[in-house]
């Protein structure tokens, strides 16, 4: 995992002041074209301020608006643009708002964006995160930016309490049978658009493309070109002797899927954490990931549904170790799974999906947040540092320091 | 895993009775694997677990025998009566008794037999297995070279369920724990004492051809043991290191140690499921555990509860809460090797091990499982739920799984 890291102090959150958060995120110079650290580009450790960055892109300004935003992505606008179910490698896109809520900026997370001219403003679809990062309307503050490809967190100290979003991949773990397809194996655009109802027919380009997937088997069609779809679909036949190709499907809940949809085992392996909600109430915790495999109990899923990752851990090794002779704490790799909320389980949304990419949990014990964190040899052999960044039920999620950006 | 399993009825436990557990036992343990597949419900003399009696003493009273994965005195090997400390594939000991007049078999596991004094070194568990003296119960015999279960029913009344003893290999994970091969007899004897200890290796077994010494870190501990004959183990610092001269220098040590001890990152990576314990509490155990400055505490077959300990360290969580998924699948977790003291306070510094993952045995929800009846799919192999294991919680009630013998190939 390559990140670049930047911490110092700021002044206020207002894009356009000189020297505040939203502004060394967007445009430290003030004026001209973005070039903050969101996109500036990476660069090889050691980095300090105004050098390195996410190597992410503004693919919409709006400061200028009457609540200022940017919308970023890891893909430029042109290829966000061009390819709104974009599934080989998924866009990450985040619209960052200067909130009317003051000492705060929101982050939403979509995945895909319709740029706007402004006006009107773009359109986001496939909401599935909103956190706020906590700031300093006016004083001074020490803000932390850290990411690159893979991984971004977005921190401010306010008051001494540090406030942080985290968004990351995470990979399926393929050798189990909980999760065994490799997205890029198990993922097909729409060729036509589909039946609906039971039964329902999904055309694919070829036999080639429909052996990509197995009768008996769940998958997600998912449409965020303009609209807002993911439904969980059980294949039930395979047509591969043409002249039209495709799969048949149990049941097909919603509207016809249109030509340009994707059928995948998992298209978008993000997931994000942080430590506050904008949005409180249903769909809306702090550990996500997009979608989730509610299969008959609703029309489509989004991430505005009940979903919340299980991280594991929690009651197990972690909260009774103590160091080791050598003092080392256990650490773990978190866990991505489904689960309908926090206690209960439901027959259609249990699945374990794989592990969080360059992301790990330990006790909090002896560690202060933004401060200290553990030492983790990732590979074995190679010791990195890896960051207290938040809680979680009483354990540190821990992110990669600056000194892991290579 | 190569396993082969045996189960079927038997008539009492005696060696001198010719249908009986133990005599069954007898026979099965020695006989060669058979490959896959198996018949369905495999009865005697299908095939074995391939070890070898190293002590035959159904002539003591209580009467018993001796089992290993190696022999001990078959010519041109380099079984356990020629290797007592062999580190590099260490022996695995099994005493099987007929224990006098109490209506059970008992099974302790050694690092070392001496077949001519008929004495045992360095015993790591036991396990008292409840049978019947002279009725019909169903026994179930499974192993091979990395994994070995004996089961009884226990069919007394209220009862009614099978009684495991279950020994397996576990593996390290390499961020916690150096491999294997971080291991060297020593040249020389170490006295006990106090002041840094520095001991002597020879050759060059080190990486990449470079001297013994050279395996081993500044900084990190190191279990020494010593079996031949002998029963210690002490877990030590090493504080420097002589390539030249191919020593390193431990910051003390506890006991006495003769030339061939070894010296080793771990080197007995065995696993003990136990149903019935009556020595001493647990029911995981590995053979050793990590305690510094602790010389009042022995170091095997501890009799402290809990101390050196397996726990299900991740996924307990996960796994309590999981229904099947969509595709029938439940969360099964491989478990996880750690020391603690106490399943509920960490209390005791250097006794907070992160080791590794047993070999072929999975944790699940006993949710929907019937003991010996029913099983789990792992990846398309049927493991089998064989008994209860709770959490360091205490907070839920999870299936241990071990191989069905479908997964003998």
């Amino acid at each position: 995992m390559i990140i670049n890291r930047e911490r110092d102090s700021c002044f206020g959150r207002g894009f356009t002041s000189a020297n505040t958060i939203l502004n060394l995120l967007w445009d430290p110079a003030g004026g001209g074209p973005p070039n903050g650290w969101i996109d500036r580009a990476i660069n090889a450790t050691p980095v300090s301020k105004s050098i390195g960055g996410a190597g992410w892109h503004v693919i919409e300004d709006g400061t200028a608006e009457a609540e200022p935003y940017i919308v970023v992505s890891n893909h430029t606008a042109a290829n966000v643009a061009a390819n709104p179910n974009r599934f080989d490698e998924p866009h990450k896109i985040l619209k960052i708002i200067q909130s009317y809520t003051g000492s705060r900026f929101v982050i939403e997370a979509y995945l895909w964006w319709d740029v706007g001219a402004l006006p009107p403003q773009g359109t986001g679809y496939g909401l599935w995160a909103s956190a706020y990062v906590a700031t300093v309307d006016d004083g001074p503050f020490v803000y932390d930016f850290r990411g690159g490809p893979e991984f971004i967190a977005l921190s401010a100290n306010n008051n001494e309490s540090w406030s942080t979003f985290v968004l990351g991949d995470w990979f399926a773990d393929s050798s189990t049978k909980w999760f065994p397809y490799d997205k890029t194996v198990a993922s097909a655009v729409v060729n036509n658009p589909t039946g609906t109802g039971a039964s329902a027919f999904v055309e694919l380009a070829d036999a080639t493309e429909v052996n990509r997937f197995e009768v008996g088997e769940y998958y997600y069609l998912t449409d965020y070109n303009g609209v807002e779809k993911a439904e969980y679909v059980k294949v039930t036949a395979k047509d591969i002797t043409g002249p039209t190709y495709g799969v048949t499907v149990e049941q097909i809940n919603s509207t016809a899927f249109a030509v340009g949809s994707v059928l995948a085992a998992y298209a978008h392996r993000f997931y994000c954490f942080f430590t506050n909600k904008q949005v409180t109430g249903t769909g809306k915790y702090d550990q996500v990931i997009p979608y989730c495999s509610n299969y008959s109990n609703k029309a489509y899923v989004t991430g505005l549904n009940e979903i919340k990752n299980e991280f594991t851990g929690s009651i197990g090794l972690l909260n009774v170790m103590q160091p080791d002779d050598e003092g080392n704490y256990a650490v773990e790799e978190p866990f991505v799974g489904e689960d309908i909320d926090g206690s209960n389980g439901s027959d259609e949304m249990n699945n374990t999906l794989g592990k969080c990419v360059g992301c790990w949990m330990s006790s909090i014990n002896g560690l202060t947040k933004m401060q200290i964190g553990r030492t983790i040899e990732d590979p074995p052999g190679n010791p990195l540092n890896f960051m207290y960044m938040e809680n979680r039920e009483g354990f540190a999620f821990l992110a990669p320091d600056y000194d892991s950006t290579t | 895993m190569i396993i082969n399993r045996e189960n079927s009825t038997c008539i009492g436990r005696g060696f001198d009775q010719p249908n009986s557990f133990l005599t069954y036992f007898l026979r099965w343990i020695q006989e060669d694997p058979v490959p896959a597949p198996v018949p369905p419900t495999p009865g005697p003399a299908t095939g074995g677990a391939g070890w070898f009696v190293i002590d035959d003493r159904r002539t003591d009273d209580p009467q018993y025998i001796v089992v290993s994965n190696h022999d001990w005195n078959q010519a041109g090997s380099d079984g356990v009566g020629d290797d007592p400390n062999r580190h590099d594939e260490p022996h695995k000991i099994l005493k099987i008794t007929e224990d006098s007049g109490s209506s059970s078999v008992t099974i302790s596991p050694y690092a070392f037999w001496d077949a001519d004094s008929h004495t045992g070194y360095g015993q790591m568990g036991e396990l008292t297995l409840g049978t019947n003296d002279d009725g019909n119960f169903n026994y179930d015999f499974r192993g091979g070279p990395t994994f070995m279960s004996i089961g009884a029913f226990d069919d007394s009344p209220g009862v009614e369920k099978w009684k495991f003893f279950v020994m397996t290999d576990w593996e390290g994970d390499s961020r916690y724990l150096e491999g294997p091969d971080v291991a060297a007899p020593i040249v020389g004897a170490i006295t006990a004492g106090t002041t840094n200890k520095v001991v002597q290796f020879t050759g060059n077994n080190g990486p990449g051809g470079t001297p013994t010494s050279n395996n081993f870190t500044i900084g990190k501990y190191y279990y020494v043991y010593d079996f031949n004959r002998n029963a210690v183990v002490d877990y030590q610092k090493c504080v420097g290191k002589d390539n030249d001269n191919n020593t390193i220098t431990l910051e003390y040590s506890i006991h006495n140690f003769p030339s061939g001890s070894i010296v080793t990152a771990y080197t007995h990576r065995f696993l003990f499921g136990f149903e019935n314990h009556p020595s001493y509490s647990g029911q995981f155990k590995i053979p050793y555990y990590s305690v510094v400055d602790a010389p009042s505490s022995y170091y095997i077959f501890p009799t402290t509860p809990n101390n050196g300990r397996v726990t299900l360290a991740v996924n307990n969580r996960i796994i309590n809460r999981n229904k099947p998924n969509d595709r029938g699948y439940y969360y099964v977790g491989n478990p996880y090797i750690g020391e603690f003291y106490n399943g509920r306070v960490a209390s005791v510094t250097g006794m907070n091990r992160v080791y590794g993952q047993p070999l072929s045995c999975f944790m699940s929800l006993t949710n929907g499982l019937s003991q010996m009846g029913v099983g789990r799919t792992i990846d398309s192999k049927n493991y089998l739920y064989m008994f209860d294991f709770f959490d360091p919680r205490g907070s839920g009630r999870f299936a241990f799984l071990v191989p069905d013998f479908d997964s003998i190939s």
